[in-house]
């Protein structure tokens, strides 16, 4: 992480940045955008690779940033928005610093995830998809992550996985997260 | 039977559908197989003009030996091939598919722009569900379904959408602009702009013309008359040289609307803006409905017969005078034909602002060959085409994005000489400086597209030795409709760069650039659509006609003589030029028929070239003038001399100004218009 | 219950094993000792049934693709997001070189000069680790280059053609077949599309031999296999265990059968999109054609197993929401079709449920299976119409009766 992607943190999910501040970043990782394009066919292949450092550095993924992102490419914006509105981990809309991500699918409801999910948004005071005041958390109910026989199954930002998360540990890692967030 | 024969000869595929046998070219898909034994598959993603997707689902039919049912607008037929399409697995799998749409679909149809030419109206009336299977049909309650303005020509409405994404498709794949795409997924999937903003592109309509329901519609006559009610008439559109077919649809002989018609025409379906919105032009204060004369030191208004006769006396009297026959390249054949006659009589210069016919006359003495040496449809079927000057792109938007289309399909090499941006520019292998050397290098087989109208003579000297050749062959781009006919009556630049200053009577017809009179000049007998510059000026000022106003034919870029029909009813006492200096003719002596079809015959008569079925221009024996080089209007403002007169394109011009953000293209390459 | 230790051989370590836990690349080394056409024959003749869930042979998609023109892509299908599917993350994690050098050997046979993983987005920790792990064995694959490239949370990139688009950056819808993958893949060029552990699999065999591959399993199918168990069962987790054995070995051996006080309601035995065994359909070999022949699906082998607490009403709306959700737009019965019957659900659920509710649950699923594009939705729609013919009873108490008395997940 670049010194300049640390100082962004306190924006990150819930500020639009400038056209200016994008394209200075995109300046930034220029040689490892051009590393990634080198690796298929098409310029357009490394879009979603593109799209997860995006991701990392501003948190969601408002036009201003699909639209440098494209031109970085050689695409259309349109095709930008496209892929960012049809993947689930790319967000147009502002979130929290930290998503908290619940998995909600068959094997973790059978343990128990919506009591799980009801019990974060009590703690947080927030409702799904929706930034806390001070811009720190959201929630999101997803779909299976992967890790069905630890379920239920919490994942924050890129995190590891937190397993076997029972409503009586939310109030705990919310205060740890707090303290210690993830990047 | 040799090999290539065996290629060459399209091989004849024999199917049976429910009770028809039908004999099709291989490759055909079945559904297109079944409207050819006249029967009808319903469908919504599938579009003749488009690649297949099937994705919508509406046109499954059984196909003897293949399990479950078949997409039929995806597959090919087989010899032999048995189809059902009125089995009861189809007729229920049709119904089914139109059921989940009508579940989410408001039936808003009274105040719908679509009713009457909506195919989601036309199949479930004829396929069903005459009931929908499951919930009641929605009111979509609470929901406010009117539609988003996307501009303030198109709009749209997500509720109406069924999501075949033809709109989509085609702006990507055969306008190659992008500008709509689709946001989220699944259920939530919707068509969308970028960011969902205003809709930032040429506006050629095509999407309007491909929905299937009223989603996207069009603003101008919104709400004025049913589709049902409008009259069809296929003309050509005169606001370029590429002479494109567009269908008016009128009222009264008010034109509503443009569209096109893939299935007629040189443009296949392909439109500009200024096709597609450019046809409000007759309306405005602007417009000049009397003849008026100057009395005094003023216009006034005058019977016809008295500023013709005005006008007799006038070139009467001048015998001996200095004249100058200024013609616009939106003239029609007819229109050029009669006032070429009139200045063969009067001993006048014919002159224009073109250099089209100035470099067609060079063409055919250096090179022996009178113009575009291919068509439109052969330049894209080429190994490699050059744009030759920045200007050559712009000017025909329909054949620049056959060009787009063809490198996307099938890899034609473009090269783009001048300077860069241009959107054509990321599809060319090469872009660079126009420098006549580079030009040399081309690969043989090249074709060069030159833009005429500002080449430097360095530049058109290497273009000519290359077509002398041989090895290269040639389409010049018109930028207006008939210029390529202004070359073949001899109105010639170099004329009136020569012969302007020292003109003693000017004679000036249709929309011209020229907006004072020339110092010397004592008479100007002018006519035009509408008040210019030029016609203030004039002492004698002829209404004249528009193109959409009047019958006439046009010469192409690629040579082709196109006719176009009267599709608006003539405003005020305008009469086409054609009448106005075909009456004067035949005043001063000359004994011109007054009807569209005799004069294109006579004229055919004065200048065999025209009879051809390939139209070329025959120079030869006049000496060739001087090319000028400096002070040319800008190939937009070339084009822009009807469209300027535009309400419609008026106003995309300031929403295209307000958008430039929400452009599918860098900053540099945004739209204008 | 028979148990085996190959592809979790390392899995014991407790940590990603390293270059140095794996050892020398002994299958690549035999495989690069022979022609590549004669690697194709030898996976040919092993079977090996795709682990992804279609069971596609390798070797055949192997031999398709051989004969198409060069340049040729190999694709790793690292998607896994079938609900109650765990057990390609286990390889990645746990053991990355084992995957490595199967992708190394099937790039040999393809004569593939590039390959990439498709992991899904959300494996962060196993993206890591698979880099890490192709860097430290680079001198090993070379002249293979081997890039790892993320999707971003969209179930229907596990479908090869929605993921070959997904690979060029677009949507991950799925492609008009023909033409297929194995002539027009990723870039247009032919391209074999192999699941993570179908390719784990390989280099197994080119270690230890065919005859091997062939002593495990029973004559309906070969090799070893990783079952995931999750849902209600004691000991949820991944066995590897040769193909064949039973579904009640694996719930009730390995996993320790439902929680004390529970028995046994239903079954998933491949992810959510196969269709749920009732109990007294577990003692079906767990091998595609066996659990075939019960009209379900062996699948991805991620066992979900729901005891009788559940309402089944309840566990239909939670799958059918997954797949409403991640339905690619499409397809007009996938997009709207699953949308409706969630929507019906729901509103069962909450008590507002008709009989007609129950007419359209008899024949739409049918129809959406007979119509729509892909598997998605035919997956889904299978899936729910089982449920509803099997547990009909359970809908009926909703709709008549003012609810089924159990509690809500």
């Amino acid at each position: 992480m670049s010194a300049g992607e640390r100082m962004s943190r306190e924006g990150k999910g819930m500020r639009t940045p400038a056209r200016e501040e994008v394209r200075e970043f995109l300046r930034e990782i220029r040689p490892e955008i051009e590393e990634l394009c080198s690796r298929y066919e098409t310029r357009r292949a490394a879009l979603i690779p593109l799209l997860h450092r995006l991701r990392r550095r501003f948190g969601f993924l408002p036009p201003v940033v699909q639209r440098e992102a494209a031109f970085v490419l050689g695409i259309a914006p349109g095709d930008v928005s496209r892929v960012v509105g049809f993947y689930s981990l790319f967000r147009e809309k502002p979130c929290g610093r930290q998503v908290i991500m619940v998995c909600g699918t068959l094997s973790c409801a059978l343990r128990g995830a919506n009591k799980v999910i009801e019990t974060f948004k009590e703690v947080l005071g927030v409702d799904l998809r929706e930034p806390t005041p001070d811009g720190e958390f959201s929630i999101e109910r997803v779909e299976c992550l992967g890790w069905c026989d630890k379920a239920p199954v919490v994942q924050v930002n890129d995190s590891d996985y937190y397993d076997n998360v029972k409503p009586e540990d939310v109030a705990g890692l919310v205060e740890r997260w707090r303290k210690e967030p993830h990047e | 039977m040799g090999e290539s024969e065996k290629v060459s000869a399209p091989e004849t595929v024999k199917l049976r559908i429910d009770d028809r046998f039908v004999a099709v070219p291989a490759g055909t898909v079945v559904l297109e197989a079944a409207r050819a034994a006249g029967i009808t598959i319903p469908r919504f993603c599938y579009h003749p003009r488009l690649k297949p997707v099937a994705a919508c689902r509406l046109c499954l039919v059984e196909i003897e030996g293949m399990r479950g049912l078949q997409p039929s607008c995806a597959t090919p037929v087989k010899e032999g091939m048995i189809v059902r399409t009125q089995g009861d697995a189809a007729l229920e799998s049709h119904k089914e598919v139109l059921d989940h749409v009508l579940r989410f679909h408001p039936l808003d149809c009274p105040k719908c722009e679509a009713t009457g030419h909506c195919e989601l109206e036309d199949f479930t009336y004829e396929f069903g569900p005459h009931r929908v299977s499951y919930y009641e049909p929605p009111g979509l309650s609470g929901v406010d379904y009117n539609e988003k303005p996307w501009s303030p020509l198109i709009r749209f409405d997500r509720y109406k959408c069924v999501q075949c994404t033809r709109c989509v498709r085609v702006c990507a794949e055969i306008h190659d602009c992008y500008a709509l795409t689709t946001d989220y997924r699944g259920h939530e999937t919707v068509i969308s702009t970028f960011a969902d903003g205003p809709l930032h592109c040429d506006h050629c309509g095509s999407c309007v013309d491909l929905c299937p329901t009223g989603a996207i519609t069009q603003e101008p006559s919104r709400y004025w008359k049913k589709d049902w009610e409008y009259e069809h008439r296929a003309t050509i559109c005169a606001h370029c040289g590429h002479g494109c077919t567009i269908v008016a649809r009128t009222s009264r002989n008010r034109i509503a609307k443009i569209e096109s018609d893939h299935e007629i025409g040189n443009n296949g379906g392909r439109l500009c803006s200024l096709g597609r919105f450019g046809f409000d032009i007759h309306v405005g204060e602007e417009r000049i409905e009397k003849p008026r004369v100057r009395r005094e030191g003023r216009l006034v208004e005058v019977p016809w017969r008295e500023a013709l006769e005005e006008a007799e006396t006038m070139l009467r009297g001048a015998k001996n005078s200095k004249m100058v026959a200024l013609a616009s390249g939106f003239l029609s054949v007819q229109d050029l034909f009669a006032f070429e006659r009139l200045a063969k009589r009067i001993g006048a210069a014919k002159a224009a602002e073109s250099r089209e016919g100035d470099v067609l006359e060079r063409l055919s003495r250096e090179c022996g060959i009178s113009g575009s040496t291919v068509e439109f449809d052969e330049v894209t079927r080429a190994s490699g085409v050059a744009l030759i000057g920045a200007g050559a792109w712009e000017r025909d938007y329909v054949l620049t994005i056959l060009l787009a289309e063809a490198r996307k399909e099938r890899g034609l090499a473009l090269r783009a000489f001048g300077r860069p941006p241009y959107r054509i520019a990321r599809h060319c292998v090469e872009v660079r400086e126009l420098e006549p050397d580079a030009i040399r290098a081309l690969p043989v087989g090249t074709v060069l597209i030159p833009d005429v109208e500002a080449l430097s003579e360095e530049t058109l000297s290497a273009v000519m030795e290359m077509v002398r050749g041989g090895d290269y062959p040639l389409l010049l781009p018109s930028a207006q409709a008939n210029s390529r006919g202004l070359g073949l009556f001899g109105f010639r630049r170099s004329v009136l760069d020569e012969k302007l200053s020292e003109a003693e009577i000017l004679l000036a017809a249709g929309p011209l650039h020229l907006n004072a009179r020339p110092g010397g000049c004592q008479a100007l007998i002018v006519s035009s659509a509408h008040r210019t510059a030029l016609s203030e000026e004039a002492e004698i000022v002829f209404p004249a006609a528009l193109p959409y106003e009047k019958p006439g034919a046009y010469l192409n870029a690629a040579h082709q003589l196109q006719e176009a029909e009267a599709v608006s009813r003539v405003v005020g006492e305008n009469w086409p030029d054609a009448a106005i200096w075909g009456t004067l003719a035949n005043l001063l002596g000359d004994s011109l028929p007054l009807t569209p079809e005799a004069l294109l015959e006579a004229a055919r008569e004065d200048f065999p070239a025209l009879s051809d079925p390939r139209v070329r221009v025959g120079g030869g024996g006049e000496e060739g003038g001087r090319l000028p080089g400096a002070g040319l209007p800008g190939s937009r403002e070339h084009e822009g001399l009807l469209a300027s007169r535009s309400d419609y394109l008026r106003q995309l011009r300031e929403h295209l100004e307000r958008s430039r953000d929400f452009s599918p293209f860098p900053p540099e390459e945004a739209f204008s218009c | 219950m028979k148990t085996t230790v190959y592809l979790s051989e390392r899995f014991e370590l407790g940590r990603t094993a390293r270059l140095a836990d794996y050892g020398e690349y002994r299958g690549l080394k035999r495989a690069r000792e022979m022609a590549p056409a004669e690697v194709v024959a030898l996976v040919k003749t092993a079977v090996v049934e795709g682990r992804g869930g279609a069971g596609f042979p390798a070797g055949m998609k192997w031999e398709f693709a051989t004969k198409a023109p060069r340049p040729r892509y190999l694709v790793c299908n690292a998607d896994e997001s079938e609900p109650g599917t765990f057990k390609d993350v286990q390889i990645m994690e746990r053991d990355p070189h084992r995957l490595i050098e199967g992708m190394a050997i099937a790039a040999h046979a393809l004569e593939a000069e590039r390959a990439y993983i498709y992991i899904r987005g959300e494996f962060v920790r196993a993206w890591r680790i698979l880099e890490e792990a192709i860097a430290e064995a680079k001198e090993l694959i070379a002249p293979l280059e081997i890039f790892v490239h993320p999707g971003a949370g969209a179930y229907i990139c596990g479908e090869e053609t929605a993921l070959l688009e997904s690979l060029e950056g677009k949507i991950g819808q799925p492609r008009l077949k023909p033409p297929f993958p194995v002539t027009h893949g990723v870039f247009g060029r032919p391209t074999v599309v192999n699941n993570v552990e179908t390719l784990s699999c390989i280099s197994l065999i080119l270690e230890r031999g065919v005859e091997w591959w062939h002593s495990l399993g029973t004559e309906n199918a070969h090799g070893t296999k990783l079952f995931c168990v999750s849902g209600d069962v004691v000991n949820p987790g991944v066995v590897e265990a040769p193909m064949g054995v039973t579904l009640r070995e694996i719930i009730e051996e390995f996993a320790g059968g439902c929680r004390p006080g529970r028995s046994l309601q239903a079954v998933f035995p491949g992810g959510s999109s196969a269709p749920p065994l009732a109990p007294d359909e577990i003692d079906v070999p767990m091998d595609f054609k066996s659990v075939a022949k019960l009209d379900s699906m062996f699948g991805s082998a991620g066992i979900i197993v729901v005891d009788d607490s559940r309402c089944m009403v309840d566990v239909a709306e939670n799958v059918i929401h997954f797949y409403a959700h991640e339905s690619c737009g499409k397809c007009t019965p996938c997009r709207d079709g699953t949308t409706t019957v969630e929507e019906a659900l729901k509103a069962i659920l909450d008590g507002r449920g008709s009989e007609e509710d129950l007419r359209y649950f008899e024949e739409m699923p049918k129809r959406i299976f007979a119509d729509c594009f892909c598997p998605l939705a035919k997956g889904s729609m299978w899936s729910f119409g089982a449920i509803f013919r099997k547990w009909r009873d359970d809908f009926e108490a909703h709709v008549r009766g003012g609810g089924c008395g159990r509690e809500r997940m």
